[in-house]
């Protein structure tokens, strides 16, 4: 294992952190609030020791896989123990617990909080929450290679441990003009939504919020009632429109913008993805308006921003979907595990690990009837090396065997089991608002510290796609 | 002509037996000396070479240099296209190219020109577009057209339900006009038969004449038979892979059974309607299992010929309805009929017409090799100025075993008799046993450089 190496990374994760609390603290500065100081030295603070230790000598440059994952899992651990400092010192949170919890779940993407009143935070406060959904969206380690170019050796073992969906999306033939070529329409994206939003009557700040709540897929927000809030069928749409695209393969996005318009329509995955969106859509809307009787007009609103959030794993809220039928709360429950695509901000277990799974079982009952086929797994036209189809096997089973786990522990803790099952598979998917006690309306805060600690776990291990951390926390990884 | 041939393997001494007793000028060019040595095994009239066919070297040697044609059939599709580009640096006219790998075969359909390639020969491809056509016609009956469509000959095997025609005198049978029984396979045996041969049951009758007269022959025997649904294929080489992707287009269910578990893989992704079981062909328990007493056609193309015959056989019996094998060696051929299996294709000889056919070019519009190379069925047109012309057919002096089957004047089809009279420019649809290819040469005259002609079929 080539410790110094970590070590001076991990120096430079936390410089590129203290960097990205500038903003926030000029903010501070403007509003002129109370978190000015707090930020100037939490950015000290981070910067300080991230300095000392880039110091490290670095002799051997080799990183292998162990290496590769070691830094990720670790960079993941740091931001966000490092990314709490200005919730404590800010006095906007009380507990590590909380201010761990909180910045895991930004920088995860997840959107689960432990704070009762966000309309009640400094802007410089509600600005770093917001953009450690940005940052994390698209992957800090990412972010973080296309920034600095010194990573180069370990660009590919690095992007591999934090961008590890089943199928690569290399674009381009190398790792960092991949990473530049993501960050760049990720960008391209968030401003445009940005523009929109402003247009569409929303506060400049306030824009900057969603926009990174959308298109991080996270769902942090400034407001307690979240978007609900401006009840505006043109911002609704606006960010559902984002949730959506975020929600699909950034390599996607990049072959349209190369001139391949056809990319989206013959991708297997999308198509799965928009029709489960459009078939939960359906019925949820039929559900409100024949049980609870809707308006239909009402109806398809709020299930078309409901299912959107819940799928793309953002986690807005337009309505309190616990008040919901069962039915429709199942639906949701289920979309939680489903997830967006590989490739995206969004988290869970990806539309394309289901298709694989579908065709897999597929093939497996294929085989009872014909004991000798050899029946290759397709996507489309491509076809899925076994591997593969074993690894996607593997991580259906993990993230189940987590999700068992983690509610049977969060069960223990006194909570009823809808809150503890919609908990776990809200904060392990990126989702955020789970049903019952963490509902879309409630949120984390009364859950015990070592709930808190498990969950953020969750988001970690769900963020990483759960080999990274698994590898890890193995024995056999550090003989 | 003078003719070069690279590679020496099965196709290539073949090619080079028929063209050199066509009376061809063949230099022969192999790396390897043993298929030199073959050569002179044979008792071949021609110059072998030893070499690299490719090489500029060897195609700038005053041996090659002049050649009206080359024909590159290495076991090698890379060396066969840079022959062939080089051949046409080197100022070679024309050039064959066998390509066998299914990637280069597609591209060349639209580079072949840009290649330096006149000709691209893929015999897998071919014979599986045959066996697909033996397996999709209405009867157990081989056609090949021949004119433009106007004219067509079938083969049938004929059995003790067709009254029509079996222990008949041959004179008796009654044809619709315009068509006759050209020859006779009995036994493996061609014959040219007489008004008083009888027809037997096992005996495979050509017909040949004007396109509706046979088919309304055909009509009259008409079994009625099910649609092909689906076909089990033995055997996972190049030839099934083009078989089943042409099947599966037509919408015909495919079982591919191959044992190497690699080459299962490989189809199993490339094919993706087919299904692919890997296991021994020849275990029964698999073929049952499979389905085969139920399957609609059942064709055996694993690389044994004695393998393919005998489990053709075991599907026949177990209750395939149509079964066809793959038998290379032309020796077997006089045995599949009697064994009882419905076809059987040799991709060899299917590849060997293919070149024969673009060799004899324009003169011969169109050659059809019967399986077995006992017969040809060819196309000529008649030149000005040849010996037969103006004469009637019976005092034309033709020799035995060559019959005139159709004369094509303008629009009209004749099926001649003995007192027709060919003129000048008629196109004729010949009929001819053995390799008597030369004695018809000189009869229709047919000297000279073939390609002088433009009409090339």
């Amino acid at each position: 294992m080539n410790g110094k190496l970590i070590i001076r990374t991990l120096g430079l994760v936390l410089i590129c952190e203290a960097g990205a609390m500038l903003p926030s603290f000029f903010i501070s500065l403007y509003y002129g609030e109370s978190d000015m100081l707090p930020f100037l030295y939490s950015i000290l603070l981070l910067a300080a020791p991230g300095f000392l230790l880039t110091l490290v000598r670095v002799k051997n440059k080799d990183v292998g896989h162990r290496e590769g994952f070691a830094i990720a899992t670790m960079a993941w651990l740091v931001t966000a123990a490092c990314g709490g400092i200005p919730f404590l010192l800010s006095g906007s949170l009380t507990t590590f617990y909380d201010a761990f919890f909180e910045t895991m779940s930004g920088f995860t993407t997840t959107g689960a909080s432990v704070i009762s009143d966000v309309e009640a935070l400094p802007h410089g406060i509600l600005f770093w929450r917001s953009l450690t959904h940005f940052l994390g969206g698209m992957g800090t380690i990412v972010l973080i290679l296309a920034l600095i170019p010194s990573l180069k050796v370990a660009a590919m073992q690095l992007y591999k441990a934090e961008v590890p969906g089943p199928t690569k999306s290399k674009v381009l033939p190398r790792i960092l003009q991949t990473a530049r070529q993501l960050w760049k329409v990720y960008v391209l994206i968030s401003a445009a939504e940005a523009i929109l939003l402003v247009l569409a009557g929303m506060p400049l700040f306030d824009s900057f919020i969603h926009t990174f709540g959308s298109v991080g897929t996270g769902g942090f927000s400034c407001k307690n009632t979240s978007i609900g809030a401006y009840n505006s069928l043109a911002i609704e749409s606006i960010i559902i429109f984002f949730m959506i695209l975020c929600g699909m393969n950034f390599a996607l996005h990049i072959s349209i913008l190369r001139g391949n318009f056809k990319a989206y329509l013959y991708d297997p995955e999308t198509r799965l993805y928009l029709g489960i969106i459009a078939i939960s859509i359906s019925l949820i809307t039929l559900n409100l308006v024949y049980t609870l009787g809707y308006p239909p007009e009402e109806a398809i609103r709020s299930s078309f921003f409901t299912v959107s959030s819940i799928i793309t794993t953002t986690g807005f809220a337009t309505a309190d979907f616990d008040r919901w039928p069962e039915f429709s709360k199942m639906i949701l429950l289920l979309l939680m595990f489903v997830g967006g695509c590989a490739g995206s901000t969004g988290g869970a277990i990806k539309n394309v690990r289901f298709l694989i799974l579908f065709k897999s079982a597929a093939r497996q009952i294929l085989k009872f009837i014909h004991p000798h086929a050899v029946v290759p797994v397709r996507l489309g036209r491509e076809v899925v090396p076994d591997e593969v189809v074993e690894n996607v096997q593997t991580f259906f089973f993990l993230y189940m065997l987590i999700f068992g786990a983690s509610t049977l522990y969060i069960s223990s803790l006194g909570l009823d089991l809808v809150t503890a099952a919609s908990a776990v598979a809200a904060t392990l998917g990126n989702i955020g608002p789970g049903l019952a006690l963490v509902g879309p309306m409630t949120n984390y805060a009364a859950l015990p510290d070592t709930g808190k600690l498990l969950l953020s776990f969750c988001m970690l291990i769900g963020r990483l796609e759960i080999y990274t951390v698994l590898v890890v926390f193995s024995i056999r990884f550090w003989r | 002509m003078k003719i070069t041939v690279i590679g020496l393997g099965k196709v290539g001494m073949e090619i080079t037996r028929r063209l050199c007793e066509e009376g061809h000028d063949i230099l022969a060019i192999d790396k390897d000396e043993s298929k030199l040595a073959k050569i002179y095994e044979n008792n071949l009239d021609v110059i072998a070479m030893k070499g690299n066919g490719s090489s500029a070297r060897i195609l700038k040697s005053p041996e090659v240099a002049g050649s009206d044609l080359l024909v590159a059939v290495t076991n090698s599709d890379e060396i066969n296209m840079i022959a062939c580009m080089m051949a046409k640096k080197m100022d070679i006219a024309r050039t064959v190219a066998r390509i066998r790998d299914p990637d280069h075969a597609r591209d060349l359909i639209v580079s072949k020109e840009d290649m330096g390639l006149d000709l691209v020969v893929n015999p897998e491809y071919a014979a599986a577009m045959e066996i697909s056509r033996l397996l999709t016609v209405a009867l157990p009956v081989h056609t090949e057209l021949f004119a433009d469509g106007k004219v067509l000959m079938a083969d049938i095997t004929v059995d003790e339900t067709m009254t029509a025609f079996v222990n008949k005198k041959l004179k008796n049978v009654e044809l619709p006009k315009a068509c006759l029984i050209a020859a006779i396979s009995r036994r493996g045996e061609m014959v040219i038969p007489g008004g008083k041969d009888i027809i037997l049951p096992g005996d495979t009758i050509y017909v040949l004449g004007h396109a509706d007269s046979v088919n309304k022959f055909f009509l009259k025997i008409k079994k009625k038979r099910q649609k092909m649904q689906d076909v089990i294929i033995l055997g996972g080489g190049r030839i099934s892979y083009y078989l089943a992707e042409k099947l599966n287009s037509l919408g015909i269910r495919v079982k591919i059974i191959e044992q190497n578990p690699d080459r299962c893989r490989d189809l199993a992704e490339r094919l993706p309607e087919t299904l692919v079981l890997q296991g021994d062909g020849s275990d029964i328990d698999i073929l049952k299992r499979e389905g085969i007493k139920d399957t609609d056609g059942f064709v055996a193309i694993t690389g044994i010929d004695e393998e393919n015959l005998l489990l053709a056989l075991l599907a026949k019996q177990m209750g395939a309805k149509r079964v066809v094998a793959k038998v290379s060696r032309p020796s077997y051929a006089p045995l599949v009929e009697r064994l009882g299996v419905d076809a059987a294709i040799s991709p060899r000889l299917i590849m060997v017409s293919e070149i024969l056919r673009f060799i004899r070019g324009g003169r011969l519009l169109s050659l059809f090799l019967l399986l077995n190379g006992q017969a040809e069925v060819f196309e000529l047109i008649v030149q000005p100025g040849t010996k037969i012309a103006g004469k009637a057919l019976k005092n034309s002096g033709m020799p035995k075993g060559v019959i005139i089957g159709a004369i094509l004047r303008g629009e009209d089809t004749i099926i001649p008799e003995g007192n027709d009279v060919i003129l000048e420019n008629d196109r004729l649809v010949v009929f001819a046993l053995g390799h008597i290819m030369h004695n018809i040469e000189s009869l229709f005259n047919l000297g000279g450089s073939p390609f002088e002609r433009k009409t090339y079929y």
